[in-house]
C-alpha cells in the first residue's frame, strides 16, 4: 500500500517537472523570437525628408547658367544628366557634388554626441526599380551599421524633365535617434 | 478521516496549480503587452511626426507666406513683413514661427529691418529659439545679378510654436 502511494507521487512528481519543461521551452521561444526582432533595421518612409529633398531642389547652388542666373539644385540635377557646364568652367556634376555635401553637412550634423547617426543620398535616372543608373557617385556620412540602433527614415522624389520622358529619382535616407 | 485528509490535500495541490497556471498565463499577456504598448508608442511618434510635417505644409502654403507656386518654399520678404504684424497670429492660429537658416552662412542673429537679409533667424510673433514641432523648407527671396532677375533659396529649418491643445 505504501510503495503504491510512494509510486503515484513520484508520477505526480514526472508530471509536474514535464509541465515546468514544456513552460521552460516555450518561454525560451518567444524570447528567441522578440530578441531576434531588433535586429531588424527599424525603416519607415517619411514625410519630412520628402519635405526635405523637395526643399534641397529649390535651394540655390554656386553654379551660373550661361545666362549668369544661379541654378537651383533641381536645376543641377538636370544638367548633371545633360552634361552642361556651370559659367565658371566647372562640370556640372561636381558642382552638384560640392553643393549637396555643404548642404547636407549645415542640415544633418553626424557625431557621436547628435542623434543623426548617418545619411545617404542617391541621385540616379531610370525606372522606378529596374534599369537604374546613378548620376552622381552616392553621398553618404557616418557607418551604416548605427541605423541597427536609430530609426532609419528615407523616402524618394520624382523629376521630370519637360521635353523628354526621362526620369531622375533622389533618394535619401537618414538613421536617427530622433529628428 | 484519513481519506478527507488525502482529498483536502489533493484540492490545495490543485488550488496551487491553478494559481501557478493563472500567474503564469498573467506573465505572459503583460509580456505581450509591453510589446504591444511600446510599439503602438512609436506609431504614435511616427504619426505626431507627420502631422508636423503637414501642419508645416500647410502653412508654406499659405499665399501670405508661400513663394510663387511651391509649396515646399517659404517667401522671406512676406515672412518679413508677417513678423511686424500681430493681427496675423489670429488668422495663422498658432503661436509662432521660427525659421532658421541652415544654409549658406548659417548665423543665430535675429532678423530685423536693419539687418535683413543678412541674418539668421526670422522669428515670428515668438522670442522663443527652439520649438520640438519642426520641418525642413527653402527660405527664397527674388534677387538681381547683372540685371538678371532669379530665386535665391536657401535651406531652413522651420519650427512652429503651437499650443497643442488647439491642434490635437
Amino acid at each position: 500500500m505504501k510503495s503504491i502511494r510512494k509510486k503515484l507521487g513520484q508520477e505526480e512528481m514526472v508530471g509536474f517537472m514535464m509541465i515546468v519543461v514544456i513552460v521552460i521551452v516555450i518561454i525560451v521561444i518567444l524570447l528567441g523570437i522578440y530578441v531576434r526582432k531588433p535586429t531588424k533595421v527599424n525603416e519607415r518612409q517619411s514625410d519630412i525628408i520628402y519635405q526635405f529633398i523637395q526643399s534641397l531642389t529649390l535651394v540655390t547652388s554656386d553654379c551660373q547658367s550661361p545666362q549668369r542666373a544661379y541654378r537651383s539644385i533641381g536645376e543641377l540635377v538636370k544638367d548633371c544628366k545633360n552634361r552642361n557646364m556651370c559659367l565658371d568652367g566647372r562640370n556640372s556634376c561636381q558642382a552638384l557634388i560640392d553643393n549637396l555635401n555643404k548642404i547636407l553637412e549645415e542640415s544633418f550634423i553626424v557625431s557621436e554626441s547628435s542623434f543623426i547617426k548617418y545619411y545617404k543620398i542617391k541621385i540616379f535616372k531610370g525606372d522606378e526599380n529596374q534599369n537604374r543608373e546613378l548620376l552622381i557617385n552616392e553621398i553618404e556620412k557616418g557607418t551604416n551599421s548605427s541605423c541597427l540602433n536609430s530609426q532609419k527614415l528615407y523616402n524618394e522624389i520624382l523629376i521630370l524633365e519637360r521635353y523628354n520622358q526621362d526620369k531622375i529619382r533622389i533618394y535619401f535616407e537618414v538613421c536617427s535617434e530622433r529628428i | 478521516m484519513d481519506k478527507t485528509n488525502r482529498g483536502q490535500l489533493k484540492i490545495q495541490q490543485m488550488s496551487v496549480m491553478l494559481i501557478v497556471v493563472f500567474i503564469f498565463f498573467i506573465m505572459v499577456s503583460l509580456f505581450f503587452l509591453m510589446i504591444n504598448v511600446s510599439r503602438m508608442n512609436r506609431v504614435a511618434r511616427d504619426l505626431e511626426r507627420d502631422r508636423i510635417s503637414g501642419l508645416i505644409i500647410k502653412i508654406a502654403s499659405l499665399p501670405e507666406l508661400r513663394f510663387s507656386d511651391n509649396s515646399y518654399s517659404l517667401d522671406a520678404d512676406k515672412a518679413m513683413i508677417i513678423k511686424y504684424k500681430r493681427e496675423y497670429k489670429e488668422f495663422l492660429g498658432i503661436d509662432g514661427i521660427i525659421i532658421r537658416k541652415l544654409y549658406p552662412n548659417k548665423s543665430n542673429e535675429e532678423c530685423t529691418y536693419s539687418n535683413y537679409p543678412n541674418c539668421g533667424v526670422i522669428k515670428i510673433f515668438t522670442n522663443k529659439n527652439e520649438s520640438p514641432e519642426r520641418g525642413y523648407i527653402a527660405l527664397c527671396r527674388k534677387e538681381v545679378i547683372n540685371d538678371v532677375p532669379y530665386d535665391k533659396c536657401d535651406m531652413a529649418i522651420v519650427m512652429i510654436d503651437i499650443n497643442e491643445t488647439k491642434y490635437k
